[in-house]
Formats: C-alpha cells, structure tokens, sequence
C-alpha cells in the first residue's frame, strides 16, 4: 500500500513537471509565432546596391523620392569584412516608413561574392530588426543588390519576419549570359524558390539601352526571374524603362524608376489587409 | 471550533438543509446518480476529445500530437461526433429523468421534456432553422453542465406542468401552469446566446476599464460568479468568447509590438487574474476541492465515485465532478468557494501592482491545468508557478473545515431521508 502511494506521488510529479516542460516550451513556440503574425509599427524600406557601389549609393534617388510634404529619415549601414556593422544617419523616432542602405565593404562581383554579401545583408537585418524594432520590411535592389536580397529571402529569411514588396532594378538573375542557358546561380535561385514567401508582391524593372539589354545586364537575363518568382509571389510585375537614363548605372536616378518606385513601393504595405 | 458553531446554531446550515431538501435539488442528485454510468462515458470521451485531441486541446498542442499520430484527423472526427453524440444522448436522458415521475418507462412527459429540451439547446437560430457552427463546435464537443441544467430545469418543469395538467382544471392551476410557462420562455431568452454573450462582454468592458479599482472589483466578480455557479445560473450563461476582453488584447497587441510585459497599458484585468488564477478546476477553484474531499474522505466508501473525477477536474472540465458531488445548491460548500475564489484573484493583484510578477497577458489553452495557466500565460515566469501551487494549497486549506461539516450535513440529511 505504501509502495503504490510513493509510486502515486512520483507519478503526479513527473507528469506535473512533463506538462510544465512541454508546455512551456510550446508556448514559446506560440509566442513567437503570434509576435510574427502582429505587424510591427515600423515597416521599412530596405535598399541594397549593386556591386562596385556603397551606401552612398542611392542618395540622389532618395532625395528625388522625398517630397515637399513627405520626408523620411534615411540610416546608413555597412556591413565590414568581419561582420562588424557601421552605422550613419538615424531613423526619426515618429518615422513609420524610413529608408535604410545595406552597402557592403566587399562589394565585388562574382556569385561566390553575392552569397557572402546575402550572408552579410541577413546579419545586418537581424541587427537592424532587433535594433528598431520591426518585423516586415520592403526591399529595392539594383543590379546584385536584388540578387542579395534574393538569396536573403531564400536561404536566411526567418518565419518571424515577413516581406511585403521587393523592387529589383536591372537584377542580372542570369549573370551577364546572353543566351538562354541556365547559370549555376540561377539553377540554384530556381531549386529554392519555394522558401520565397507566397504573399510577396514583387516588381523587376529592366532598362533597355538597345533591343538587347541596358548596356551591361542583358533584357534576357533579367527577364529569368520569372524563373524564380512566378507562381511563387502573390504578384511578379516585370517592366521596361527605356530612353534617357536607361543606361545600367543610371536607372536608379531614371525618371520613370522614380514614378515606378513612388508608386508601388512607398505606401507601407499593412500586413492585415493583404 | 468554528465548524461546532454553525452547526449548533446556524441558520445558515438550516437554510442550506432547506435549500437541499427542496423537490428540484433532490430529483437533479437523483437523477445525476440514477446516470452515474452514463456520466462516466461521456466524461471519458470528453477528456479524450477536448484535452487531447480538440484542435485547442492542451495535451495536442504539448505534444503535437497531431504531428505523429497517423490518422489524426480521421480520429478525431470521429471521436468528436461520438462524443457529440453521446453528450446529447445524456442530456436527453437527464430530461426525461426529471421530467418523467419517479423514472417510470415510457413516461409521455419524459419524452415531452426530452423534445423540449432538444428545441431549448438547438444550437443556431430556431426559427430559421440555421445552425451556429461555434456553437455547435465548442458547447457540444465535451460534457457540458450548461446543457445537462438546462435539460434538468426544462425536464422538471414540464413535468410538473403534465402532472397539473392531469388534474381537473381550475383557476389556481391555470395560474400555476401560466407561471411555469412564462418561467419556461424566460430561461428560453436567457438563454438564447449572442445577447448574453454580449452581456457578458460589457460586463468585461466595464470591469477592466476601472484602472485602480479593477483589484477589488475583480475578487467581487469572482464571488458573485460563485454565487451563481452554486445555483447553477453561471452555468446557463454560454462560454463566453469575452473570456480574452479588450483589455487583455490590448495588454497582448502592446507586447507583441516588443514592448516589455511589466510596462502593460492594464495590468489589472479579469483575465490577468481571475480566468489564469482563480479557476483552477473552473470557476469556484474545484481543483483544490477535489484535493481537499481526497484527503479527508481517505477512507470513506463514497470516495472512489470521486476519483475518477480528478482528470476531467485537472483540465478543467467540471461537469463529472459537480454531477458527482453534492457542490450545486450548497451553501456551505459556497463560503470557502467565495473565499477561496477571492483570496487567489486578490494575490496575483497585489503582486501585479507592486511590480514583481508581470501580468498574464498570453492566451492559454481553456484545457491546461490551472495551476499552470499563470507560468504559461506569462511564457513562463517563476513566481507565476509559484502563485499558481500557493493559490491551490492554500485553497485546499480553505476547503477542509467546510468539506467536514458538509459531509457531516450530508450523512444528516441522508440519515433523515
């Protein structure tokens, strides 16, 4: 009798301390998941440029997107060689849409180069999203810059976080290859494209200079992100900026880049009402 | 000794004897004994259905348990239709139970209360005939003291009406049948549930929006809500989808913005301390009542009807337990309910304000064992933990004295029937 009560009281304790373990850790779980699903108050604009630039890289662009009524804080960011971050500028704390630069230290070319930059971009991003808060953001990249932010959302985005619009201008999805044959890269963007998230909605400007390309990206080349991102985003938009400014490096400051930007990237997207 | 006291002299005891005796109370214990067997299936099949595979079921979300067992879904929807099934089956037969004299066979009015009882609980609109999934989903899928009250007051009143009915009519009795009917139509209305939901609702408004004086308001809503229970109205009232009020959405949305949970903009609200804390075992702390009739009624023979009752209790689910033991109408089992209820809604309060323990702002799943519901609704705070096993212990030692003289009570009232 007294061996069943011992056994009875052992019994009770084990299965008060299994259902506290496991269900502590489950709400954790669900804690997370909630935090994921409430939208932070701020919501910005991440832009990465290509390579060869810094983050220096966009500021005629911003300054052409501000308006007299409108101005939004810009924050600079470059991510060092070993991973250390420096900052410049800040984000108003009332801003709700600012603007933030990823550059890298290494920018070079070359896809071993663009994984590394991605692994950068993600390290700054989870500094950045702890740092101010926030948990969904919209992305513009030019030339490799979409490619990092690419890669960002295949390999390194967490279910915590959420994207609502990219914008990549004059993204070599294929490299420089004029013909139809698949890269390495671009098999690979293809293979895991399915971690992009399905509520995106996701714009690819070209810039053509001749009927082939913007002088540096062939049309070819950026028109292979269909390849990655439809069927997959909610929306893939692709469109073609042409005659003065098209040229590779100028389509940020081209006018009609601008309109573009103005009018698909600036309104936050409210996560609720997608 | 206190216990001495009320019994020699009280008119409290004598109400509560009073209270007891009366033809509805003692039909309802006889009925809920005459279906003890039939209770015990429908317990089973709950625990099964609402704790561990209900899609909010606690041991589900623990254990994932829709992750690794093959079939899940096919079980559980078979098991959630039989436990509709056989819920329903039970709260037809406590109907007829009550509505038919002395439980004879084929009773017409046991069949009448039963059809009547069917059109009372029909879950949707009745006049259209169209059906309300939520509450079809959440009030029928367990055991549910809600319909088997419903069913009794419904059975025992037809009854009485066909027994009046029986007799030669005169005015008296026209009178008499006229009342039973308007009381019938009235606990219809009350409980018909989207406006008593919403009642309840701004009741919740009301309270949480008190600021300072939500601590005392709440430990007061707490009693009163025993009352109710004691008398079986809080069962009538629907499980509310209020429960989760504006306040602690509000306290919720500010801390999934990443704001810290000390900083809450209503610290004070009923769910931060009376739904985690103060029921444990659902409303009136049943929990610690178990554990305290357990430890005084070791030996005794009546117990083992009891023990089973625990599991359901442990996860929230009353219904086996307040079918099984005497607690609805008596009053003096309400005193440490009453207490108890407002001791552990009032300590978590004052922790609260003084700033050491954060208020419970996660929601918890309805079937996770009260003591833990603080330690997960604050994604697991120690103190929480420890509030929640002070709360039952010191709950259990508010229940012993009132367990003995009740039981004392009872072995009278059984002796003198």
């Amino acid at each position: 009798m007294k061996f069943k009560k011992i056994m009875f009281g052992w019994l009770v304790l084990v299965g008060f301390v299994a259902m506290a373990g496991f269900g502590i850790s489950q709400q954790n779980a669900n804690v997370k998941l909630m935090r994921a699903k409430v939208p932070s108050a701020i919501d910005p604009i991440i832009l990465v440029p290509g390579s060869s630039a810094d983050e220096n890289r966009f500021d005629s662009l911003i300054q052409s997107l501000d308006s007299k009524n409108e101005t939004h804080s810009l924050l600079k960011v470059r991510v060092n060689k070993d991973d250390s971050l420096h900052y410049s500028g800040r984000i108003r704390q009332s801003d709700k849409r600012p603007y933030i630069v990823v550059g890298f230290q290494n920018n070079q070319d070359g896809y071993e180069n663009i994984k590394k930059q991605a692994k950068w971009f993600s390290i700054a991003y989870t500094a950045l999203s702890k740092r101010y808060h926030f948990n969904q953001f919209s992305g513009i990249g030019h030339s490799n810059g979409g490619l990092v932010l690419t890669i960002f959302l295949e390999k390194y985005m967490t279910s915590t976080s959420s994207i609502d619009k990219l914008m990549t201008i004059g993204t070599p999805f294929n490299l420089e290859n004029t013909s139809s044959e698949k890269t390495t890269m671009l098999k690979d963007l293809i293979a895991d494209r399915k971690k992009i998230p399905k509520t995106l909605k996701m714009y690819s400007v070209a810039g053509t200079q001749s009927y082939a390309g913007d002088g540096i990206v062939p049309f070819s080349s950026v028109d292979s992100g269909k390849y990655i991102y439809q069927n997959q985003a909610n929306l893939y938009t692709e469109m073609i900026v042409t005659g003065t400014d098209s040229a590779h490096s100028d389509l940020p400051e081209n006018k009609q880049t601008i309109s573009l930007i103005r009018r698909f990237m600036l309104k936050p997207g409210n996560l609720n009402n997608r | 000794m206190i216990g001495d006291d009320v019994m020699d002299g009280g008119r409290y005891v004598r109400l509560s004897r009073k209270i007891m005796a009366a033809d509805f109370v003692q039909r309802l214990q006889q009925t809920f004994r005459l279906l003890n067997q039939q209770i015990l299936v429908a317990s089973v099949i709950s625990v099964i259905n609402f704790v561990v595979l209900d899609s909010h079921g606690f041991l589900k979300e623990i254990f994932g348990i829709n992750k690794w067992l093959p079939f899940y879904s096919a079980i559980h929807v078979a098991t959630n239709s039989l436990a509709m099934i056989i819920c329903t089956i039970l709260v037809i037969s406590v109907a007829y139970s009550m509505g038919s004299k002395e439980n004879v066979e084929n009773s017409l009015a046991g069949y009448i209360s039963g059809i009547m009882t069917i059109i009372f609980l029909f879950p949707g609109d009745v006049m259209t005939g169209k059906i309300n999934q939520n509450i079809l989903l959440n009030g029928y899928n367990a055991i549910n003291l809600r319909n088997l009250l419903i069913a009794a007051i419904v059975g025992y009143l037809v009854g009485r009406m066909y027994e009046q009915f029986l007799q030669s009519l005169t005015w008296q009795l026209a009178w008499r049948v006229g009342v039973t009917l308007l009381i019938l139509l009235v606990l219809f209305i009350m409980t018909r549930n989207d406006w008593t939901e919403l009642l309840i609702g701004e009741l919740y408004g009301l309270i949480d929006g008190m600021q300072n004086w939500s601590i005392i308001a709440i430990p007061i809503l707490a009693m009163l809500n025993c009352v109710m229970l004691i008398f079986g109205v809080d069962s009538l009232l629907p499980m509310s989808g209020a429960e989760f009020g504006p306040a602690a959405t509000k306290n919720l949305n500010y801390v999934l913005e990443g704001h810290s949970v000390y900083s809450v903009p209503a610290p004070i609200n009923i769910h931060a301390l009376f739904d985690t804390y103060a029921t444990q075992g659902g409303i009136g702390m049943l929990l610690p009542l178990v554990i305290a009739v357990w430890i005084i009624n070791r030996h005794r023979h009546d117990i083992r009807n009891l023990k089973w009752t625990t599991i359901p209790t442990l996860f929230n689910l009353n219904a086996p337990l307040l079918t099984n033991y005497p607690i609805l109408f008596n009053l003096i089992l309400l005193v440490p309910m009453m207490i108890s209820s407002a001791v552990t809604s009032l300590i978590p309060g004052i922790l609260i304000l003084l700033g050491w323990l954060p208020s419970s702002v996660y929601p918890v799943s309805l079937s996770a064992p009260g003591l833990l519901q603080g330690y997960f609704s604050t994604n697991g705070n120690w103190l929480a933990l420890c509030v929640g096993l002070f709360n039952l212990v010191i709950s259990v030692l508010i229940y012993m004295p009132f367990i003995k003289i009740s039981d004392q009570e009872l072995q009278v009232s059984r002796h003198e029937i």
